[in-house]
């Protein structure tokens, strides 16, 4: 049973992983906004979901394979920068889960919360590799952040009440 | 759907992001122009206007004017007046001096205003 359980665990990661990886190359096919550095965070939305539903450790390993892909596709550099930042939105998202669960703020809260220390952190990183001047970009990225931010937790605030029931319903079958 | 502890991460990321910027604009450079005379080095800072007036050797005196975070030399005694011809000196690295006074003033600041690495 306790084999069983690992077994899905891994699986559930492999599964939110290949959808973080995807929508990271999702989001690169889309034409760039216009503000350097500011994406959509499309695999925020794998990540959280995996801490939602598979728990803290899931989600971590997800978030851990996300930074993984960038490290190999993209480099050092790159793969630094998203470590730091998607420590920071992981860490902010497990802050703010409690008041989740407790229903008192919903994903749009959350995305925009992870989305911000995703930006402000991996301009922290980048400011460690660079100069300290790189800080100075901080507000324009947060006010994107907040946006961004938005729409990621809008779309996970239409999937999760549909995902998790049928997750618990696989779950049990198996 | 959405609850009104959504609204606080928003408020408070964008007022973060309004004070930074509008701390960012209220404190441009932090640059201050070094004058080095006889006496020792004092640092005048670009970013407030003001006037000195300092006495070099053989008691000539200089004035300096910090106006809109540029330091120019507006009066000296000596004859050449090369110091007063000088254009205004605002960036990090810039000099201006007076031979005859013994003054010379260079400004310093963040290592960004410098020149890059190809320029010098």
């Amino acid at each position: 049973m306790k084999t069983n359980a690992i077994s899905k665990t891994v699986a559930l990661v492999g599964i939110m992983a290949a959808m973080a990886t995807a929508l990271a190359f999702l989001e690169s096919l889309l034409p760039p906004v216009g503000i350097p550095g500011a994406r959509l965070g499309l695999a925020n939305i794998a990540v959280t979901a995996a801490l939602v539903l598979i728990g803290v450790g899931g989600g971590t390993a997800t978030a851990a394979v996300k930074v993984l892909f960038v490290l190999l596709t993209r480099g050092v550099t790159a793969g630094f920068l998203s470590l730091c930042g998607t420590t920071a939105a992981v860490a902010i998202t497990l802050l703010l889960m409690p008041l989740y669960r407790k229903q008192t703020m919903t994903f749009v809260g959350i995305c925009v919360s992870a989305s911000a220390m995703h930006s402000l952190f991996q301009l922290l990183g980048a400011s460690v590799l660079l100069t300290a001047s790189v800080m100075s970009y901080t507000p324009l990225m947060l006010i994107v952040s907040v946006p961004t931010g938005i729409l990621t937790g809008v779309i996970l605030n239409g999937i999760m009440p549909r995902l998790t029931p049928a997750l618990r319903r696989s779950v049990e079958k198996g | 759907m959405l609850k009104w502890l959504d609204l606080v991460p928003v408020v408070l990321i964008l007022a973060v992001a309004v004070l930074w910027f509008w701390w960012q604009f209220s404190a441009p450079a932090g640059a201050v122009a070094v004058v080095t005379t006889d006496d020792g080095q004092r640092a005048i800072p670009l970013s407030q206007n003001a006037t000195t007036t300092l006495v070099g050797r053989d008691g000539l005196t200089l004035t300096l004017v910090v106006k809109d975070g540029e330091l120019s030399v507006t009066q000296a005694d000596c004859p050449d007046q090369l110091c007063v011809h000088t254009a205004p000196v605002s960036k990090a690295g810039d000099t201006v001096a007076c031979v005859p006074a013994g003054i010379a003033v260079t400004v310093e600041g963040d290592a960004d205003e410098a020149p890059d690495a190809v320029a010098r």
